[in-house]
């Protein structure tokens, strides 16, 4: 079964009459989809709406309570509140490490791959690289605990004996903090490196074959030939990462913190967690919640219309 | 095809940094087997450095699954990743077909419409209220339904129908075959690659989620396999009087257990994947 | 080929006809769907037990349990029992539903006062005497803790005694030819040795003398390995409220605190302290003490003199002794003790305030706690079933059987507490001459802050982890001392915390702890 991936002009579609028939079996399809989205995406978006501006209580429930004064209470709150810069800044730091040195370390990696031209090894190395995806966050919590402890774990042990001297990876907040965005890396690369090597295995051979008659070097058409056959790749993978750049990875830091790290790897979605649920002020929770939203579609709108001047975009 | 393989070193050094990125994955994952086979006193003995167990024992497993409920817990997690995935994939396969046809009325609309949710979340509160309000907490529903469909799968899955030669359709449109005759016998059929992706994304995901099923379980024997994971590693921290703290290699031995099921599916589908989660995100 | 299409369809067709029945919901475990609205109606018909939601139990109870069946014979109800792993956000989440249980467990005084602003909490006042025995078993002052306007909103849990001090390898401290120290300086003299000395054998400069955990002073038992230090320099932990020179305080705000924090960095920069405190949880920190990684521990007799502990931490070296030390370690500002929080450690049961409306239930809720008061439930929550369990004779001597050891999570299901000595000494015979030294001999210092309300506008828990944090800095040097008083300004300035000590005084005025 195979079938050729080809795109046909638009103009053919247009003038065809049975253009709209179809829609109903259409509208059918998207019918559960659609309820789904409504009820459990779009809902929610409501919901926090109206209990940010509120003083959420459980008894009155959402429609009930009292809305805050002013109604901005709770965004006013968390804005001059002293921990509004080190969780943004936190944040911000966390989550484009993990942007900017994942995308570059997967591309690297699929080049890397795809130069390799003993199979086996090839696919022995793919496989074990996207491995760590498969893992949770509770999985790789505690393998870091066994490696990285500093008086009894394995890197640490090797560190004495090499070196005289540990590292406190689990203790010392920026340290723990390169230990978050290195397992984040380590979880990621091997399964986003999939969708560059998807990529430049597309590339016409031809462009390869030309470019050695000419007497270019391997290296010379990785940069020539490879990298700017997968940009628009690139561009699109880092529209897509600049929506969620507040998200530095609520599940990962959540599972993997400890008190003495909070001053470098609190984040926004951690602490509206704790706020919410367990001091129990779930307005000021929804709030900074939605804050993040707004700020992350600002991003991606804007990226988007930035990354249209390179020819790509999401929408 | 290109075989210049004349040089040497450049092929050489490229072989050895992927052994040793090989090695850097391989490694940690080995740890941690190697430490669930191990004794716990002869892991002590060893001072925690057990790369290769020098004594073997299934002891760590056997306390595992004497584990409260941990059956039902290992089941439950089997469930929704097979039911749910199954659910996941047709939901999305359907409003992903629809959503590619260009003759879609309101196209822009609906694509809007889903790709929206990609980046306004409600956040975890109202989440949480909706989910209840819809009657799903304390069942293995509530981790089904409220990720039917995932905005950023749909997006792929769209991409790879949007991409399908349109050839395809025509001939089947001149037969006078319905759209969900094309989809079902038509389309499907050579689409396989992103069925394939798209279960293997959503199976990882119900595998490992762990913080729906905190949230919205709270009945012992519904949990899934990650919470009682969770639980498990958190107890080591508990001071409580007669708490019974899982040792080490317990705590391995539930690791393992708890990741090399998901890790075993990947091969099977490892030829489709690499081609759907290609043609799916290269844009049209 | 046409194969695939049709197992492909028959799939499709199977999942079609699930969707389409989507709101029931496609689980084959689906259950009752609202917990809290079917007991109403099964509580009239009269030979049904009536159900009782007891939400937040912070231990799984095995499906091989004895206890909680025995309880439900007893009382003719049929206890529904979810449990937490003791983590308030599942509580929080119900409570935000509306889905609010028949009897939860509330983990802090300042989340009880959250809910009764919400109106959530039942008053127990006017039930009082319907259940004299509860009443009977707290003291005015236990009472005062769960009171807010006059009303009482919550059963508290009888306190544990302390079970904290010092503990040191006793085989180290003969090795060395010395004594349990009386002071700071012998104590850092006996640290370095035990660095210096490579008493585990190993060839490796790899012990650290001093070690133990660290986190917040409500969170756990054994919660402190710098507890020796603060107590014996007259303070509590860090981030909780103490009482000095009739007035509530910040612990550390007060000049001892730095001094305290000062000895703490002597020691740090003898290097005799585990950089990993923080990270510790019990079984790292086992490990460590069983491979000869350290020789000193702060911390609980439950958490190192437990049977099965004792053979964990005689594993690698089998003629290690870790036991208390019995002489405490003084200074001009105190002597080295333990704190406890005056308001008891744990969480208190808390009533829906809706089971007004369900006379029958109420009813036997409260006959269920007062049930929970008497000595009979006491032996049954603690030891488990007479003649299986335990045995008692007719002088009320409990003697403990073998099958006792399987009710670990005992402490889960003790739901107002347990007579605390009576308890240990009995389960952990074991270590009974250092579980009545923890709890005789070695000094509490009390902290007050449990007590005290959230005042509008500050967040206390986001001051008591940034205190925390802070404080580890300046312990382990990533802030130096000279910033000390910089860092106590940003307290009062960024995190208001004088609004919380004024909260502190005016409560713990009321309450009588202070003129």
């Amino acid at each position: 079964m195979h079938m050729p991936i080809r795109k046909i002009p638009e103009k053919s579609l247009r003038i065809q009459w049975y253009r709209l028939k179809p829609q109903g079996a259409f509208m059918l399809m998207m019918l559960p989809g659609l309820v789904f989205y409504f009820i459990y995406l779009y809902l929610p978006i409501g919901a926090a709406l109206l209990v940010s501006i509120k003083d959420y209580g459980v008894k009155s429930g959402i429609f009930n309570s009292p809305i805050a004064s002013p109604w901005y209470k709770h965004f006013k709150f968390f804005v001059q509140s002293p921990y509004f810069w080190p969780l943004l800044r936190n944040t911000m730091l966390i989550s484009m490490a993990k942007m900017l040195l994942g995308i570059p370390l997967a591309v690297a990696l699929a080049i890397l791959l795809n130069e390799c031209r003993v199979n086996k090894l090839k696919r022995a190395v793919q496989t074990l690289t996207y491995m760590p995806h498969f893992l949770s966050w509770v999985v790789i919590y505690g393998m870091c605990f066994v490696l990285f402890s500093e008086t009894n774990g394995l890197i640490n042990d090797w560190l004495r004996s090499l070196t005289g001297s540990t590292v406190p990876f689990l203790t010392n907040p920026s340290v723990f903090r390169n230990l978050i965005i290195g397992s984040d890396l380590w979880k990621s690369t091997g399964w986003s490196a999939i969708i560059y090597l998807a990529a430049i295995s597309g590339i016409d051979p031809q462009l390869y074959e030309a470019a050695y008659i000419d007497g270019a070097s391997r290296a010379k058409t990785i940069w020539h030939i490879t990298l700017p056959s997968i940009t628009n790749v690139i561009v699109l993978t880092l529209i897509l990462r600049c929506g969620t750049i507040l998200n530095a990875g609520f599940d990962q830091v959540y599972v993997m913190y400890n008190e003495g790290v909070y001053s470098t790897v609190d984040i926004i979605d951690t602490w509206v967690f704790r706020t919410g649920f367990e001091n129990f002020n779930l307005s000021l929770s929804s709030a900074v919640g939605l804050f993040k939203s707004v700020i992350s579609f600002i991003m991606i709108v804007t990226v988007n219309q930035l990354s249209r001047h390179w020819g790509e975009s999401l929408w | 095809m290109v075989t210049y393989s004349k040089n040497r070193i450049y092929n050489f050094s490229v072989n050895t940094i992927l052994v040793l990125i090989g090695l850097i994955c391989f490694f940690p994952m080995l740890y941690v087997v190697s430490v669930s086979l191990t004794p716990y006193e002869e892991y002590l003995r060893q001072g925690g450095i057990v790369l290769f167990p020098t004594q073997f024992t299934f002891e760590a497993y056997r306390q595992f699954w004497k584990e409260p409920y941990i059956m039902q817990c290992f089941n439950n997690t089997v469930f929704i990743t097979v039911f749910g995935t199954m659910c996941n994939i047709f939901v999305t396969i359907l409003m992903a077909y629809a959503l590619s046809r260009k003759n879609l009325i309101f196209g822009k609309f609906f694509t809007f419409y889903c790709l929206t949710p990609l980046l306004i979340t409600g956040g975890v509160v109202p989440t949480y209220l909706i989910v209840r309000n819809t009657g799903l907490l304390n069942s293995l529903s509530a981790l089904i339904i409220p990720t039917l469909v995932s905005p950023y799968i749909l997006l792929i899955t769209r991409t790879f129908f949007a991409n399908i030669d349109a050839s395809l359709y025509e001939s089947a449109r001149i037969d006078g075959a319905g759209e969900f005759r094309i989809l079902f016998f038509i389309i499907l059929p050579v689409s396989l690659p992103i069925i394939a992706t798209i279960g293997l994304m959503y199976g990882v995901a119900h595998w490992n989620q762990y913080f729906a099923s905190l949230m919205y379980i709270s009945d012992s024997a519904k949990r899934t396999l990650q919470v009682v994971l969770r639980e498990m590693l958190n107890r080591a921290s508990s001071m409580e009087s007669d708490v019974v703290v899982p040792t080490r290699t317990l705590q391995m031995a539930g690791v393992v257990v708890s990741a090399v099921p998901i890790i075993l599916v990947y091969p099977f589908l490892q030829k489709h994947f690499t081609q759907g989660i290609m043609l799916g995100a290269i844009k049209g | 080929m046409k194969k695939r299409i049709v197992v492909l369809m028959l799939c499709m067709v199977m999942l079609l006809t699930v969707a389409c029945s989507k709101p029931p919901g496609p689980s084959p475990t689906q259950q009752v769907g609202e917990p809290s609205s079917t007991p109403e109606e099964t509580a009239g018909s009269s030979d049904e037990p009536i159900v009782i939601n007891l939400f937040g139990v912070p231990t799984t109870i095995p499906e091989t349990d004895p206890v909680i069946p025995e309880l439900e014979a007893r009382l003719g109800i049929d206890l529904n029992i979810e449990s937490t792993g003791g983590d308030e956000s599942l509580l929080v989440s119900r409570l935000a539903g509306g889905d609010i249980p028949d009897v939860f467990r509330v983990t802090t005084i300042s989340n009880l006062s959250a809910y009764y602003k919400d109106s959530v909490l039942l008053n127990l006042k006017d039930y009082m005497d319907e259940m004299p025995n509860v009443r009977d078993m707290f003291t005015e002052q236990q009472w005062a803790r769960v009171e807010f306007d006059g009303g009482i909103y919550g059963i508290p849990r009888r306190p544990e005694e302390n079970y904290n001090c010092w503990y040191i390898r006793k085989d180290w401290l003969d090795a060395l030819n010395k004594e349990d120290p009386a002071t700071f300086d012998e104590l850092l003299d006996i640290a370095i040795a035990m660095n210096e000395a490579d008493l585990d054998g190993n060839g490796k400069n790899d012990t650290y003398a001093i070690s133990g955990t660290y986190g917040p002073a409500v969170s756990t038992f054994g919660r402190g390995a710098f507890e020796g230090f603060w107590t014996a320099y007259g303070v509590t932990n860090p981030e909780t409220i103490m009482i000095k020179d009739n007035e509530a305080v910040l612990s550390v705000t007060l000049p001892e605190f730095r001094y305290a924090t000062e000895e703490i960095r002597r020691f740090v920069e003898a290097g005799v302290v585990d950089p990993e405190i923080i990270a510790n949880n019990l079984d790292s920190l086992h490990e460590k003490m069983a491979t000869g990684k350290t020789g000193i521990c702060y911390g609980a007799w439950s958490t190192y003199s437990k049977i099965d502990q004792i053979k964990t931490l005689t594993s690698v070296f089998p003629d290690a002794e870790w036991l208390p030390m019995r002489k405490q370690i003084k200074t001009d500002y105190g002597v080295s003790g333990a704190t406890q929080s005056r308001s008891g450690n744990d969480a208190v049961y808390a009533i829906n305030a809706d089971l007004v409306d369900q006379p029958k239930k109420l009813d036997a809720v409260i006959n269920m706690f007062n049930y929970m008061a008497t000595e009979e439930c006491d032996l049954l929550l603690s030891f488990g079933i007479e003649g299986e369990h335990y045995e008692i004779d007719s002088n009320g001597t409990v003697t403990k059987l073998d099958k006792m050891d399987e009710l670990t999570y005992g402490w889960g299901i003790q739901f107002l507490g347990r007579p605390d000595m009576l308890y240990c000494m009995t389960k952990f015979d074991n270590c009974a001459d250092i579980i009545e030294y923890c709890a005789n001999e070695v000094k509490v210092y009390y902290h007050y802050g449990q007590l005290v309300e959230q005042p509008e506008g500050i967040n206390i828990s986001d001051i008591e982890s940034y205190i925390l944090e802070q404080v580890s800095q300046f312990i382990y040097g990533t802030r130096g001392m000279d910033e000390w008083d910089s860092f106590i300004d940003s307290l009062y300035s960024a995190y208001s915390i004088q609004t919380y000590v004024d909260a502190a005084n005016e409560t713990l005025k009321e309450l009588g702890y202070i003129n």
